[in-house]
């Protein structure tokens, strides 16, 4: 990994620390941080996490213990949870990468102990431009891999499902560190057979920087700590964005007969530049399964470093979801797409950025509020146009 | 013949196509088929079924048996099935299923125990499926999720006869299908009676069929109107399923729905009106209008399903009067959480229990309850925990925090310990002329269990003789109380009290033998100031006894709570009344001295009529103190036999709690705009709204009680300006000295000297004062080893000061007045 310079490190910065809440003790001393994002655990599911400031580079156990009264619930809940039963459906896993070799090797050494409990690993390389990353693979003898070299995520990630054996493909991106109980946690929820969709809970492996901080101080991959289950009936399938994100996901192959793959004209390396997860998700539940959120399946991700590089993603995800909402109104025929996306609009996306131009308190920064509106406008035309690629390819 | 293992009975009716596919997938089992015997019974068949099974009957590997009959019932047609069954495991299946190679085996693997083992029919919807179809989907795979979970507690309407097996004895003991059933509703009547008969069921996710189900919308709804009509036919036959239906009627809240029930018993959309809907919801489907679509779905299903309940009963009112005649409610069995979580129950005691529903109860505070077995199968300890734990997700955020605190002491988060050390407490009953429950009263504290503790009966100007008798007779302190008024008596009786803590009850109340054990329990955690408990009625003998609780009653809820005053702002400083009741309380002396007593001008003897507590609650509360509310410590009250009294009592709450409102608006403890807007949301919400509720005749009490109390509420201002012009006489004429110097040097109390050492001064004060006057101090001579966190400064003169002071014997003391 390139070491960060030291003009991008922020004075703000954070320690992420892991702490099971079971063994509570005093941490620290923790040298050149200031704060610290304490990420609670209970029988390895995350239970909450506090900001907390570093006395003398220590946090106190009662300083900890304090915090805890916040999360009673998801605590409670965990603490309840039944034992697992013993025998889960097997699984593979498939990373989709793309020229990033040098933050491959961090997500390949915490796949490895799962490789070696018997499960498949598929590394699918999207487009290489060269070899390093092959290179990188063929470290690792248990591993597959696997040439996609038409450029898009969705079209690596359907090419995974193509090639992988096990009943639950789960995914996970090049750039994040899976939790050692990671996989079982996401296979555990399947034992429902009504169930084609699982997802996982994503922290930050690191809070050095501006962007990085920024990202997950406005909550960017955060679905809460409660397990939740989601169906048509109680979920609007317009708002999938809510069950989680294609960092930390499982499917059940079985499914995707009826659900079908993802769209190739949508998501990374095509003009809608994401959505293709939410996507998937939308439809799982349109065809009448269920859908499961698990905190007990936790995924490390290194967030954006450079601001430039949050700039293109908050701008992704505008023009993302206004794609896929348009590829759902279209193709889906569902006529609650133009209402949805129309409310959003106005009601979202121009609101953030009047507010962010007037500096309101809580607004976020104008050039991000900016980004993902004009991504917004620009959504609808980047589908039509990634599809006319998508044809002539 | 006689050789088969399992008889394989399938039902048909003309689906020749999926029935040869089954026989097929039948003819694939890795279970040896030749011991399986299978049997066709085809029902009223126009389709040459009869002519494909005998064409491959030959070729199968296993003997199968065709039979032919008219009775398009398809409860006959499994039981004339099953009577032609040799073998002595039946297994029932239908014929749109196809099996997986394994369904047999796992059958007949899992009826090693012998009950009734339910299979997993994966629904696979058809080829463009109907959004119907795809949630129909998401209920089947959800209702075989559940039962897949172990700690399911199955019931009636689990027991599906698509894929299920059972031995031929139980099927013949309950007697086979009812054929006046159809549509479904026949599995749930035999489910029924399987239950009645204590068979053991149990969900197999391995015996797999794939279950292509062609029903749609239109078939469904005319189904439901099927279901309307049987389930009445089956509470019929089973009352104790009558108590769903009945809440199922009684809990319509819309009016909407209510109308469209009213039109469905008059037949009045049948028709034209309902295919037009039909066509809609078409429309709205194809546009993916989901909103729409499911509120009208959900509206025509109602309306069949009461169409259904309607071909039954002409009228709505001789439903209703149908559903009134139930059989009578059993108490359930008391288990303990702490026995239920910690597997500390006989299993054997439980199912019995369990014919009668068990409650589960801590602390002597009732949780949850599990209905009586008679749907269901019986309670068992894995139910039990599975209803603990919906009972916590579904509760409040308190319930949460009570749970990992309290029950599970959940390491790293903040624990209650209970009592080890019971302090003395003094106990401080209030009576004016009510010598008879006066009696009870003293008779119930004289059964405490508690090693330290004193009782001072407080006499409010008594004009019977017999009260002083009674209190003489019990042996506790007599206390006279010249100036009327509780809030007097309540605060001479803790000015005349001993002890640190202090705890109050009425004389119509009944403590219960360990309230006093919860009393110190809750004042173990350092920072609570004032403690409540719950007050539940000592008995409901008389209408206007039940009429009280039905109008609110004096419980404030079965869990205990913490109210942190300094937490508060606004309204919920206003809302004491939610706190608790002065039938149960109890402060710190601390405490007390610190609001400076009761308010003399309010409570019951005063014009105002009531709101002492609530008074010194909100008071406590503005003071940033914390309330505990431990509803274990438990007092019974006795609540008015007389409908008058009654009237008087709710017009009283009404008067009083106004005078209270105006009084918290005189203070401005709370900013004036939020006293303004809590009354009015009070009058408009409480008062009015039961008044208008009691016109209409939508309330459950008498219209009087309502009316009653508007009469008081509106009675409040005047009320508020006479009860203090009054005080303001009694003070002339009595003087107001109960919280002197001189009057407390009068009282012994100043031994316990927990929490008052910044009145050192004072202290010192009051004991040369009492020994200048020669008064009786009663010493501790242990004082010095008993208080160890006493000011190491004060302790040596005053152990000397008492040493000093003759001792004098306890007995009953008579106050000087």
């Amino acid at each position: 990994m390139r070491s960060l310079s030291e003009t991008q490190i922020s004075s703000r910065r954070a320690k992420v620390i892991s702490v099971d809440i079971e063994q509570l003790a005093d941490l620290g001393p923790i040298q050149g941080y200031s704060r610290a994002l304490v990420i609670f655990r209970l029988h390895g599911a995350v239970v909450g996490r506090s900001w907390l400031d570093l006395v003398d580079g220590c946090i106190r156990k009662q300083a900890l213990r304090m915090e805890l009264e916040a999360f009673a619930r998801p605590i409670a809940d965990r603490m309840l949870t039944p034992p697992p039963p013993t025998e889960l459906p097997s699984a593979s896993v498939v990373v989709c990468t793309r020229n990033r070799p040098h933050v491959l090797a961090y997500c390949l050494r915490s796949l490895q102990p799962l490789a070696q409990a018997g499960h498949e690993i598929i590394i699918v390389d999207n487009a290489p431009s060269d070899q390093r990353s092959a290179e990188l693979v063929a470290r690792y003898p248990q591993f597959r891999y696997i040439r996609e070299d038409r450029p898009g995520l969705d079209r690596a990630r359907n090419c995974g499902l193509r090639a992988a054996t096990g009943a639950i493909v789960a995914f996970t991106d090049d750039d994040a560190i899976v939790d050692p109980g990671w996989l079982d946690a996401l296979r555990r929820n399947f034992v429902d057979p009504g169930v084609a969709l699982v997802t996982g809970i994503t922290m930050p492996l690191e809070l050095e920087t501006e962007a990085q901080l920024w990202f997950e101080e406005s909550n960017g991959f955060g679905r809460g700590f409660m397990r939740r289950c989601f169906d048509i009936q109680w979920q609007e399938p317009l708002g999938a964005g809510m069950i989680g994100a294609g960092v930390n996901m499982a499917i059940r192959r079985s499914a995707l007969a009826e659900i079908g793959y993802f769209d190739p004209a949508l998501d990374g390396g095509t003009l809608s530049i994401s959505g293709g997860d939410q996507e998937f998700f939308y439809r799982t539940l349109l065809r009448g399964f269920q859908a499961v959120y698990e905190p007990g399946a936790l995924v490390w991700h290194r967030h954006r470093r450079d601001w430039k590089s949050l700039h293109n993603t908050i701008y992704g995800y505008g023009v993302g979801l206004f794609a896929w909402w348009t590829r759902a109104f279209l193709v889906e025929r569902d006529l609650q797409a133009l209402k949805v996306a129309v409310f959003w609009f106005w009601s979202h996306l121009v609101r953030q950025a009047w507010r962010a131009l007037r500096r309101k308190p809580g607004a976020i920064p104008f050039d991000l509020a900016f980004a993902e509106l004009r991504g917004a406008m620009f959504g609808p035309r980047a589908y039509l146009k990634a599809r006319l690629v998508k044809d002539e390819a | 013949m006689n050789t088969a293992e399992i008889s394989i009975i399938i039902p048909t009716h003309n689906r020749v196509a999926q029935l040869l596919r089954l026989l097929d997938s039948l003819a694939l089992q890795s279970y040896p088929m030749h011991q399986a015997e299978v049997i066709v019974v085809a029902d009223a068949c126009r389709d040459d079924t009869a002519m494909q099974v005998m064409r491959i009957q030959a070729k199968l590997p296993f003997e199968l048996h065709f039979f032919e009959h008219e009775a398009r019932n398809p409860g006959a047609t499994r039981n004339l099935g099953a009577s032609k069954a040799s073998a002595e495991l039946l297994f029932f299946l239908d014929d749109d299923m196809l099996a997986s190679p394994g369904l047999v085996q796992a059958h007949v693997d899992a009826q090693a125990e012998k009950g009734i083992v339910l299979g997993y029919s994966r629904p696979v919807p058809p080829p463009k499926p109907s959004r119907w179809q795809l949630d129909a989907r998401l209920w089947w795979e959800q209702s075989f999720a559940n039962m897949q979970h172990p700690e399911h507690r199955f019931s009636y309407y689990d027991f599906f006869s698509g894929n299920v097996s059972m031995p031929a004895r139980i099927f013949r003991q309950v007697g086979g299908f009812d054929t006046n059933f159809a549509g479904r509703l026949e599995d749930y009547e035999l489910g029924l009676r399987l239950m009645q008969v204590g068979a053991d069921f149990q969900f197999c996710i391995q015996a797999r069929a794939d279950h292509y189900d062609t029903t749609d919308l239109p078939q469904w709804l005319a189904r439901r109107r099927f279901e309307g009509a049987a389930e009445i036919l089956i509470a019929e036959r089973h009352p104790e399923t009558r108590a769903s239906l009945e809440q199922a009627y009684v809990y319509e809240p819309s009016l909407g729905y209510r109308m469209l029930r009213s039109l469905a018993w008059r037949g009045a959309l049948d028709g034209g009106i309902y295919n037009t809907a039909l066509k809609l919801v078409h429309q709205l489907e194809k546009y993916n209008l989901r909103y729409r679509r499911g509120h009208l779905v959900y509206a025509l299903s109602r309306y069949q399903y009461w169409r259904g309940q309607a071909e039954r009963f002409p009228s709505q009112r001789q439903f209703r009067s149908w559903l009134k005649t139930r059989a009578p409610v059993i108490k359930p069995v008391k288990l303990d959480l702490s026995d239920v979580l910690a597997d500390r129950i006989d299993e054997v005691e439980l199912v019995q229990a369990a014919q009668h529903g068990v409650s589960v109860v801590l602390d002597g505070v009732e949780l949850f309850t599990q209905p009586p077995t008679s749907c269901s199968e019986p309670t068992t300890l894995p139910h039990l925990k599975s209803s603990f734990r919906s009972w916590l997700r579904s509760g409040t955020a308190a319930r949460l925090h009570w749970f990992l605190r309290e029950s599970f002491s959940m390491p790293g988060l903040k624990q209650t310990v209970v009592a080890k050390e019971l302090p003395p407490i003094s106990v401080v009953v209030c009576t004016r002329d009510r010598p008879e429950q006066l009696a009870r009263c003293l008779a119930a504290l004289q059964k405490q269990d508690y090693p330290d503790y004193e009782v001072v009966v407080v006499d409010n100007v008594s004009e019977d003789a017999a009260v002083e008798q009674i209190i003489s007779a019990s042996g506790f302190r007599y206390v006279r109380e010249e100036r009327p008024g509780l809030d007097w008596a309540r605060n001479r009786g803790w000015q005349a009290a001993r002890h640190a803590l202090i705890a109050f009850s009425d004389d119509d109340a009944q403590p219960e033998p360990d309230w006093l054990r919860w009393v110190a329990h809750a004042f173990v955690q350092p920072d609570v100031d004032v403690m409540t408990g719950r007050v539940e009625p000592l008995a409901l003998e008389t209408e206007a006894q039940r009429l009280f609780e039905v109008y609110g009653g004096m419980s404030k809820g079965k869990l205990p709570r913490r109210i942190e005053g300094a937490h508060l702002h606004g309204q919920h400083l206003l809302s004491a009344h939610d706190c608790g009741v002065g039938a149960n309380m109890a402060f710190r002396r601390t405490a007390l001295q610190k609001l400076g007593g009761f308010d003399t001008a309010l409570d019951t003897g005063t014009l105002s009529g009531g709101a002492g507590d609530i008074d010194i609650f909100h008071r406590a509360l503005v003071n940033k103190m914390v309330i505990r509310y431990q509803p274990s410590a438990l007092v019974y009250h006795e609540h008015r036999r007389s409908m008058q009294a009654l009237e008087r009592q709710i017009e009283q709450n009404g008067r009083s709690f106004g005078v209270y409102l105006l009084k918290v608006w005189s203070q401005q403890s709370v900013p004036r705009p939020v006293v303004a807007r809590y009354a009015a949301a009070w009058l408009k919400g409480w008062v009015l709204a039961r008044v208008v509720r009691a016109l209409i005749g939508k309330l459950d009490v008498p219209r009087s009680l309502a009316i009653a109390e508007l009469r008081g509420a509106l009675d409040a201002a005047r009320a508020f300006r006479a009860t203090y012009d009054q005080d303001w006489a009694i003070r002339q004429k009595y003087g107001d000295e109960w919280n002197e110097d001189q009057d407390m040097a009068s009282e012994d109390w100043c031994l316990e000297l927990v929490g008052i050492i910044e009145q050192t001064d004072r202290m010192k004060v009051a004991i040369e004062r009492s020994k200048l006057d020669g008064e009786a101090v009663e010493v501790n001579r242990g004082a010095g080893e008993q208080f160890p966190y006493l000011q190491a400064s004060f302790i040596p003169d005053y152990l000397q000061l008492a040493r000093s002071l003759p001792s004098k014997q306890d007995g009953n003391h008579v106050d000087r007045q």
